[in-house]
């Protein structure tokens, strides 16, 4: 090594330190930016940093970020060690904003520090419109009377409707059991200007005490825009049992889902609420509905009581529909019958729509014959169908191999990387080691 | 004037003849139907609607006196299932029949318990039932004695008496049941119960017995008088017996409602019935959560059969110590025990044709993990594994031996279980030896090739292992799905594990679509790895006492279960199955 090869590592070793730091300046400084995907893209990159250096540079900046950017600061801080960010959040208790108040005061309860609880309700109650969805987001795990009748100020008729659906869900935490000055100030918005409002006091009243008269109210809306549904579906509660007119609305969205998600979410909310009423629906959705609707009625089907037997998904499985006998097969498999897994070998060598399907379905299978099929859907030329190959053959070789530990970036492949073959030889390299 | 005894007119002898005929002929069927069986007295369904209908209307169809007190354990989960709108509904759609009744209501853990005598302003009872679910409470209450207690409230009444306890979570406070019991019977009270569903021959209590209970009180918990499934196997983690739905309710409130003419009804909230093939202790290999396990739907009839019984602990004592099943699960699982594959013994000493309760005792510990000497733990999991085939063997030679139509079905069902988890403890046993002689060497020996991409060394520690811990594969999809897991031996254990599938998937045929299956399903299979010393950390600092500190209750809190499938604090669920 040469005298100047040296000058050069010992200047490295002098800045490299500072130009990490000034990175991580940089970094910081763009969580202010008024533009959201710089931002977002400032916060993924600082999602993994831990130190000293980054409460420093955040508590620095903090103040001047507009409230989405400080959102994001607080959220960093929260990744660091209380014994590390205490003494910031304590600064922060004096901010001008009040979001920062709520948020600082809200980590420090958390922590054991409860003198702070009035001060923190004061925020949030100061709090003025635009930052108030904002403070929610800070109030997780926290429950006190004083916090509760901060946020029932939010129930306001001319609020938005995220805002107060969001502020409901926050009082239902806060308050474990419904109140009824909770109830006192949802049942003005009963009758709110804003059809959105309206919906989510009608569902949360329809939960309640007396909720025969809300739940019919709300069925009427929900009938009249059957997308409400979505914007209020958070406020239902899981273990509650709806009036019968509430849960017919519920089936009649049901009926007319606008996407295989929607059929999945409402059939979980019917399933303990009206089994057989869902059953019926799903069976109209399984034999006239669009082929993917008729995929995700058919996962339904299979998850309610009673809703569909072997016999019938053997009949599906050699049907003619490669998105049924996908559906059919990994369906079969979830009731411990592996008699889909050759239906599956040979779908996902199949050109077609169904194979990335096909591809997931093989990775629940633990089973060495999913193996070679799962590496050759690592070259296809789809990209889902390479990442959902890849994921299933995580699951497949962490479920046949318990004793082994896999470091699957290690092998160098990557779903939507340039070249795959080294990864692919690598790992058929591993295979053939153990098989 | 005297009369001489045995003698009398001719018309009074032959009457008397007739009367004592007809009290034998009547009596007859009930001896011959043995003790009462919780069957009897457990109600189908799950929900809340149709106990209250039932109870509210009573069992005339026209208005009658009568007296209802309703007492309640005020439990979240219980004011979350909409308790309050339930009652009142049932109310509004009995209130022709309810004309004449008068209601009251106790709460549970208030003094006296009654906080409404009974009276016929029907209103005011809904509205101190909607003000006392408003503030539910978490700590153990002894509803035992609040009965009690209420029993007085029915003092000088006339007509039917009737109370309904709604209680999701304290059953297993118990006090004394019996006395309880004869109390309220003298009374003339009959008790209907509307519950939550207990575990089978649930372990958990006795599992911890260091839990602070309210004074005068033991925490049990099982659906029968007695644990009659051995629990505490070696190498599981976490006893099926805490997370088992039972079907039934706690022995307790059952016996309570069984020696009072009344009724159970059991209650679970719609959550509850979602299948878990994931434990807090075991996961599982072969779903992501996506398990639909084809014994899900329960037979009604097999569960009936297979449930415990309803008499007085006394009685199910003398009952147990007549069944032959049961006689030979206590005695294999006390060998079991001695050997060191349970880590708990049996409550019960069974002597000549009795069984009388015994002092829980642990099992013996083999000390199998404590040490990471692998060849000296190897040998002695060997032996083990030799014992619990001896065991085992010898425990199926006996069932074949009892006669057809002996003992019950329930203590049978047992017996077959005892049996299959002896070979599973075996399988677990030849597994850990298997481990320790072939896998755990190589993770310490340097001269071991590092594995081929994108494996990589399980274990990256240069010092040495302290000890062995484990973890648990669960059985929840069966025995089959690990004949194509990589496991420790490799295929040369695969004949004891074939040996276990048989046995495991006969008891599923037999049993699978009841809590006894649902029980086997519980078990796991369990994996090894090497345990290291721990890194000390920095103790927290003992503060001096601040206005922070909260003084500790005076009536200890239930605190959540761990690891069963009753954290939301109203027990397991078959989900309506029965």
């Amino acid at each position: 090594m040469t005298g100047r090869h040296l000058a050069r590592c010992a200047l490295w070793l002098a800045i490299g330190p500072l130009a990490a730091q000034a990175d991580l300046a940089a970094l910081v400084e763009q969580l202010g930016s008024a533009e959201p995907a710089a931002r977002s893209r400032a916060y993924n990159a600082l999602l993994r940093q831990q130190g000293p250096e980054l409460v420093t540079l955040l508590g620095a900046r903090i103040a001047t970020f507009p409230v989405e950017g400080q959102q994001y600061a607080i959220y960093l801080l929260r990744q660091q060690p209380i014994d590390t960010t205490r003494d910031l959040y304590v600064r922060l208790l004096a901010a001008e904003r009040n979001f920062l108040r709520a948020a600082a005061a809200a980590q420090l309860v958390r922590h054991g520090d409860t003198k702070h609880a009035p001060l923190l309700a004061r925020a949030v109650a100061a709090a003025v419109p635009a930052e108030r969805q904002f403070v929610l987001n800070t109030l997780w795990g926290l429950e006190d009377g004083d916090l509760a009748a901060a946020v029932r100020g939010y129930l306001q008729p001319d609020a938005p409707a995220p805002l107060v659906v969001s502020a409901l869900t926050h009082l239902r935490q806060i308050e474990r059991a419904r109140t009824a000055a909770t109830t006192a100030a949802v049942q003005p918005l009963a009758a709110a200007p804003a059809v959105g409002v309206r919906a989510a006091a009608l569902a949360w009243l329809a939960g309640g005490d007396d909720g025969a008269a809300p739940a019919k109210a709300l069925a009427e809306l929900l009938r009249e825009q059957p997308e409400l549904f979505w914007s209020v579906d958070a406020l239902f509660e899981a273990d509650r049992k709806y009036p019968a007119v509430l849960i017919e609305a519920f089936a009649a969205a049901l009926a007319r889902p606008r996407s295989k998600y929607e059929v999945a979410r409402l059939a979980a909310r019917l399933r303990t609420q009206a089994p057989e009423l869902a059953a019926g629906v799903l069976r109209d959705l399984l034999a006239g509905g669009a082929a993917d609707l008729r995929g995700a009625a058919l996962e339904a089907l299979a998850t309610l009581p009673g809703g569909l037997d072997q016999k019938e998904l053997q009949r599906l499985l050699r049907a003619d529909a490669p998105d049924l006998q996908v559906v059919a097969a990994a369906t079969l498999r979830r009731l411990d019958d592996p008699s889909g897994l050759p239906v599956l070998l040979e779908l996902a060598a199949k050109p077609g729509q169904h194979r990335a399907e096909a591809v997931e379905a093989l990775g629940g299978f633990r089973s060495r014959a999913a193996v070679e099929t799962l590496f050759s859907a690592l070259d296809d030329g789809e990209l889902l169908v390479r990442q959902r190959a890849w994921t299933a053959l995580h699951g497949v070789l962490n479920g046949l191999f318990p004793y082994r530990r896999f470091d699957f970036p290690k092998c160098g492949y990557d779903p939507d990387g340039p070249s795959r073959q080294a990864g692919i030889a690598q790992l058929r390299a591993w295979w053939a080691t153990v098989k | 004037m005297a009369r001489k005894r045995g003698l009398g007119p001719v018309w009074y002898r032959a009457a008397m003849r007739g009367l004592a005929t007809l009290a034998f002929l009547v009596a007859l069927p009930a001896f011959a139907q043995g003790p009462p069986a919780a069957a009897s007295v457990t109600e189908p369904g799950r929900t809340l609607l149709r106990p209250l209908d039932i109870v509210l209307a009573g069992r005339s169809a026209e208005a009658t006196e009568r007296t209802l007190l309703v007492v309640v354990d005020p439990a979240a989960a219980l004011a979350t299932a909409g308790f309050a709108d339930a009652f009142a509904n049932a109310l509004q759609q009995n209130r022709a029949t309810l004309a004449r009744t008068r209601l009251g209501l106790g709460i549970v853990g208030q003094k006296a318990c009654v906080v409404v005598p009974p009276t016929t302003d029907h209103p005011k009872v809904l509205d101190a039932l909607r003000a006392g679910l408003r503030t539910p409470a978490g700590e153990f209450q002894n509803v035992y004695a609040d009965l009690r207690a209420a029993a007085a409230a029915f003092a000088g009444s006339d007509g039917d008496r009737v109370l309904l306890l709604v209680t999701l979570e304290n059953g297993d406070v118990e006090d004394d049941v019996e006395q309880t019991a004869a109390l309220l019977h003298r009374a003339r009270v009959r008790v209907e119960v509307l519950t939550s569903e207990a575990t089978l021959a649930d372990s958990y209590w006795a599992a911890r017995p260091y839990q602070d209970r309210p004074r005068g009180t033991n925490l049990t918990g099982s659906d029968g008088a007695v644990i009659d499934l051995p629990w505490g196997w070696l190498f599981q983690i976490g006893s099926a017996n805490e997370s088992t739905p039972a079907g039934f309710a706690t022995w307790g409130l059952t016996r309570l409602a069984a020696a009072t003419g009344g009724r159970v009804f059991l209650h679970s909230t719609a959550s509850q019935v979602q299948h878990q093939c994931n434990t807090p202790f075991a996961r599982c290999l072969f779903c992501s959560g996506d398990h639909l396990p084809p014994d899900d739907h329960w037979n009604n009839a097999l569960v009936d059969q297979l449930g415990p019984l309803a008499c007085s602990r006394a009685d199910t004592f003398q009952a147990l110590g007549d069944d032959p099943y049961f006689r030979l699960t206590v005695e294999a699982w006390r060998s079991a025990a001695e050997a060191g594959l349970l880590h708990s013994q049996p409550a019960v000493r069974v002597t000549g044709t009795s069984a009388t309760p015994d002092r829980a005792r642990p099992g013996r510990d083999l000390d199998l993990t404590e040490s990471a000497s692998f060849e000296r733990q190897a040998r002695r999991a060997e032996e083990a594994a030799g014992k619990a085939q001896q065991l085992g063997d010898q425990l199926e030679a006996q069932i074949a031996k009892v006669p057809a139509g002996a003992g019950s079905p329930r203590q049978q069902a047992a017996a077959r279980y005892t049996r299959v988890l002896l070979q599973l403890t075996r399988v677990n046993l030849l597994y850990f030896a298997a481990w320790c002689r072939e896998t755990a060497p190589g993770l310490f020996d340097k001269d071991t090739p590092l594995p081929v991409v994108p494996e990589v060394p399980t274990v990256e520690r240069a010092d040495r292992p302290v000890g062995i811990g484990y973890t648990n594969l669960s059985l929840c999809h069966g025995v089959r799905p690990f004949f194509a897991v990589e496991l420790p031996g490799g295929t040369r254990l695969h004949p004891e594990l074939q040996k276990l599938d048989a046995q495991f998937t006969a008891y599923l045929a037999r049993y699978g679509k009841s809590q006894f299956g649902f029980a086997l399903r519980r078990n796991s299979i369990a994996q090894f790895w090497p345990t290291f010393p721990g890194v000390a950390g920095k103790l927290p600092r003992v503060r001096p006492k601040t206005a922070n500190d909260q003084a500790p209750p005076i009536t200890p809190r239930r605190p959540p279960r761990e690891g069963g499938a009753s954290t939301g604090g109203t027990g397991p669920t078959t989900g309506g199955g029965r």
